[in-house]
C-alpha cells in the first residue's frame, strides 16, 4: 500500500471520525430537538457501515481502542466496557489471537503498516473471515497520534477458495487412488500434472512436470508415433488414443493405452489436456499369445491335415493290394482252390475292405473338428425327410414308418446337421431292421425351457450299463454280424453337436427302442 | 481308336499291375504306357529325356494320373499339361486315394477330366475302370475337354 493510499484512508478516517464527533456535539446541543435527527444520522450511519460490510475502528499507540467504536461495536455486539483494557482481543477467534498479537505488536514498534487475517465474532456469534490493515495516523510533527485501521469480511472468498482447495485436494486424492497414470497439460501441450502412479512408475522426481524430458520413459521404438500424436492432437484438438510402451524404473517396459482428451471453455477454445495411461501390458502380452498359439494351432492343424491326406493315401494303398490280388487269385486261381480256401480268401478281402472303412471314417471324424461352423437357420424337418427318403432308397426291402414333426427348425451348420440326421436316423433303421412295424419318429422336447431334439425308434435297443462309452469312437454294443457298423456314427454325432456347444445323450432298454436326445446349445433351437 | 495309348502315371507297382488289370478285365486293349513318376510322365509327353525323339503330335487317349509321385507330383503335372498348347486339351483323369483328397482337389481349379478313387474294393475299381473305359474310349471321344465328374 502506498504513502498516497494510506493518507487518503486515514484522511478519510479520520474525517469520518471528525463527522461522528460532530453529530454527537450536534446531539449534545440540540438535546430538546435532537432525538429524532440523531437518531436518523447514527441510523444512517449503521446502515453504511453494515452495507459496506467493513469495520473501521482507531487504536492509540499501546493497542487500546479509545473512545466510542460505534462500527466494532455494531459489528461484534461488544460494549465499550467490554473492548476497553484489549478486550477486543476476546472478539477475534481464539486460534487467531497469537498471530494477532504478534503482527500487531511488531508493526506498533515499527510504526509500519500492518495487514493480517483472521476471524471476528459477529454479535450474533458466527466468526467471519477478516482481512485487517491498519495504518499508523501521524500528528503534524511526526509523532503517532493513533492506528487507523479497518476490517473487510472475506469469508466469501475464503470460502471460495476452501472450496477449490477442497476440490484439488479431491482430485489428487482421486487421482492419486487411481491404478492408471493421470496426467494434464495446457493448451500448448506443456505437461503440468501427473498423479502419484506417475512418479511411482517412472520413479521420475515427485513434482516434475513442466519438461519435455517425459518422452525419456517411452519406448525409444515408439517415440516418435507418440510425439507426432501428441503435437498433432494439440494442433487439431483431436481427442486420441494411443498403445506405446514406458519404462518403469527398473528398466522393464510396459505397454500402455494413452487416453487424451482437450477440455474447452464455452467459446469451444482449449483450456486444459487431460488424459490417462492404463497398463494394458497383461492384456497384450495375452493377446500376443493368444495370436501365436492360434499361428502354433494353424500350423498344427495344416500339419494334422496334410498328415490325414498322407495317411488316407498310403494306408489305403497296401490294402488294395491285399484286396485286388485276393480277387485276383479268386479269378485266376479258382481251380486251384478248394471251398475253404476262397471263403477264407473272401475273409481276407472282407477283413481289408473294412479296415478301409475304419481309416475312411476316422479321418472324417478327425476332419469334422477343423472344418470351420456355418452357423443358419436350419430346416431340420426337410432334412429328417430328405435322409428318411435316401434310407428307403437304398432298404428297399424295409418298411419303415417314419414321423418327422414339422417346422422343426435349429441354428447350426446345414451340412453337419444333414450329417447328424445321416447317423442318428441311419442307426434307427439299422436297429429297427428286426421289427414287423419299424417306427421312427423325430420331435422337439423341452427340458427346463431348452428346446431338445429326439430322434426315437422301437427297435433293438441296448442296455444302458453297457451304454458309459455310447458316444465313443469305434465303440460298439452289437457284433457286426449282428448289425454292420465301424461304431463312429454316434462319434460323428456327438463331436458336431459339442462342436455346436451342444449336448447328446440316449435312454434305451434291451427290446424297447432307444431315443436320442440332442441339444444345440442354449437358444440354439426353437420349433 | 486301339492304336492310342493310354498314359498311366503310377509309381505303385501293386496299383499299376491292379489297373492294368482291371482295364484287361474290361476289355480295354489299348496299348498302356507306364510313367513311374511325374517327371517322366511330362518326358513321355514333351518328347524329352528318354522318349526324346516321340512323335509329340501322337498324345494318348487318356492319361490317368496318380497325385503322389515321386520327383513330380500329379497336380504339377497336371498343370504342366493344361499350360501346354499341345497338351492342353488332352484328357486328365485323376486317380484319388480318398474322399478327403477328393475334397481337397474340389478346391482346386484344375482342369481335371474326372476323378476316380482308387477303391480297395478291387470289384469296385474294375467297374469304375470299365466306366472309365467306356467314357474315354467310346463316348466322349468327341469332346475331349469337357469337364465331367
Amino acid at each position: 500500500m502506498s504513502n498516497l493510499q494510506d493518507r487518503t484512508f486515514s484522511d478519510a478516517l479520520a474525517s469520518s471520525r471528525a463527522r461522528i464527533r460532530q453529530l454527537e456535539r450536534e446531539a449534545i446541543e440540540h438535546k430538546e430537538d435532537a432525538d429524532e435527527g440523531l437518531v436518523a444520522h447514527l441510523d444512517r450511519y449503521r446502515s453504511l457501515v453494515l452495507a459496506i460490510g467493513q469495520v473501521i475502528w482507531t487504536q492509540d499507540s499501546k493497542g487500546e481502542m479509545v473512545g466510542e467504536q460505534l462500527s466494532w461495536a455494531i459489528y461484534t455486539g461488544q460494549t465499550f466496557a467490554e473492548y476497553q483494557n484489549k478486550g477486543w482481543l476476546d472478539a477475534i477467534h481464539p486460534a487467531d489471537r497469537a498471530s494477532t498479537v504478534e503482527a500487531w505488536t511488531r508493526a506498533i514498534a515499527d510504526l509500519k503498516p500492518y495487514e493480517i487475517e483472521h476471524r471476528l465474532r459477529h454479535h450474533d456469534g458466527e466468526y467471519r473471515y477478516f482481512s485487517v490493515r491498519a495504518v499508523p495516523v501521524l500528528a503534524d510533527d511526526g509523532s503517532l497520534r493513533e492506528w487507523a485501521g479497518i476490517h473487510t469480511d472475506i469469508t466469501e472468498r475464503k470460502l471460495t477458495e476452501q472450496t477449490l482447495r477442497d476440490g484439488e485436494r479431491r482430485f489428487r486424492e482421486l487421482a492419486d487412488s487411481m491404478p492408471q497414470i493421470v496426467w494434464a497439460a495446457g493448451p500448448d501441450g506443456h505437461f503440468d500434472y501427473y498423479n502419484r502412479r506417475w512418479y511411482e512408475f517412472t520413479g521420475r522426481p515427485e513434482g516434475v512436470s513442466g519438461d519435455e524430458s517425459w518422452t525419456d520413459v517411452v519406448h525409444p521404438a515408439d517415440q516418435q508415433a507418440c510425439l507426432a500424436r501428441w503435437h498433432s492432437a494439440t494442433q487439431s484438438g483431436d481427442a486420441y488414443e494411443i498403445e506405446y510402451r514406458l519404462r518403469e524404473k527398473n528398466g522393464t517396459y510396459h505397454w500402455f493405452l494413452r487416453r487424451a482428451l482437450p477440455v474447452r471453455d464455452p467459446a469451444g477454445r482449449i483450456t486444459r489436456w487431460f488424459g490417462t495411461c492404463t497398463n494394458i501390458d497383461t492384456v497384450k502380452r495375452t493377446e500376443e499369445g493368444l495370436r501365436r498359439a492360434k499361428v502354433e494351432t494353424d500350423a498344427v492343424n495344416r500339419e494334422l491335415e496334410a498328415f490325414s491326406y498322407s495317411v488316407a493315401h498310403d494306408l489305403r494303398a497296401p490294402l488294395r493290394s491285399i484286396d485286388g490280388f485276393s480277387q485276383a487269385i479268386l479269378e485266376d486261381n479258382a481251380d486251384q482252390l478248394d471251398a475253404e480256401g476262397k471263403s477264407n480268401l473272401a475273409r481276407v478281402r472282407a477283413a481289408a475292405q473294412r479296415m478301409a472303412h475304419l481309416i475312411d471314417d476316422l479321418l472324417s471324424l478327425s476332419h469334422l473338428s477343423r472344418t470351420e461352423l456355418h452357423r443358419e437357420r436350419v430346416n431340420l424337418s426337410a432334412v429328417a425327410h430328405t435322409v428318411g427318403d435316401r434310407l428307403r432308397e437304398s432298404n428297399p426291402g424295409r418298411d419303415v414308418e417314419l414321423v418327422v414333426q414339422e417346422g422343426l427348425e435349429a441354428e447350426g451348420d446345414a451340412s453337419l446337421l444333414a450329417v447328424v440326421m445321416e447317423n442318428l436316423l441311419g442307426n434307427a433303421w439299422k436297429f429297427t431292421g428286426g421289427r414287423a412295424k419299424a417306427h421312427v419318429e423325430v420331435g422337439l422336447t423341452s427340458i427346463h425351457g431348452r428346446p431338445i431334439f429326439f430322434v426315437r425308434d422301437n427297435g433293438t435297443g441296448f442296455n444302458m450299463a453297457h451304454a458309459t462309452n455310447l458316444f465313443g469312437a469305434f465303440q460298439r454294443l452289437h457284433s457286426v454280424s449282428e448289425f454292420p457298423g465301424t461304431g463312429i456314427g454316434l462319434a460323428i454325432v456327438q463331436r458336431i453337436v459339442r462342436r455346436h456347444g451342444g449336448q447328446v445323450w440316449a435312454e434305451s432298454d434291451v427290446d424297447r427302442g432307444a431315443t436320442f436326445f440332442f441339444a444345440l446349445g442354449p437358444g440354439g433351437a426353437s420349433s | 481308336m486301339k492304336d492310342k495309348v493310354i498314359l498311366l502315371v503310377e509309381d505303385s507297382a501293386d496299383d499299376e499291375a491292379l489297373t492294368l488289370r482291371a482295364l484287361k478285365k474290361n476289355n480295354i486293349r489299348n496299348e498302356v504306357v507306364v510313367a513311374r513318376d511325374g517327371a517322366e510322365a511330362l518326358d513321355y509327353l514333351f518328347g524329352l529325356g528318354a522318349y526324346e525323339g516321340r512323335d509329340t503330335s501322337v498324345l494318348p487317349q487318356v492319361v490317368l494320373l496318380d497325385l503322389k509321385l515321386p520327383k513330380v507330383d500329379g497336380l504339377a503335372v497336371l498343370r504342366a499339361i493344361r499350360g501346354d498348347e499341345r497338351t492342353k486339351r488332352l484328357p486328365v483323369v485323376i486317380l484319388t486315394s480318398s474322399k478327403q483328397e477328393r475334397d481337397l482337389l474340389d478346391g482346386y481349379e484344375l482342369g481335371a477330366n474326372s476323378y476316380v478313387r482308387k477303391p480297395v474294393d478291387f470289384t469296385a475299381f474294375a467297374e469304375a475302370v470299365r466306366h472309365l473305359g467306356l467314357y474315354w474310349l467310346v463316348l466322349n471321344e468327341s469332346s475331349p475337354a469337357q469337364r465331367v465328374h
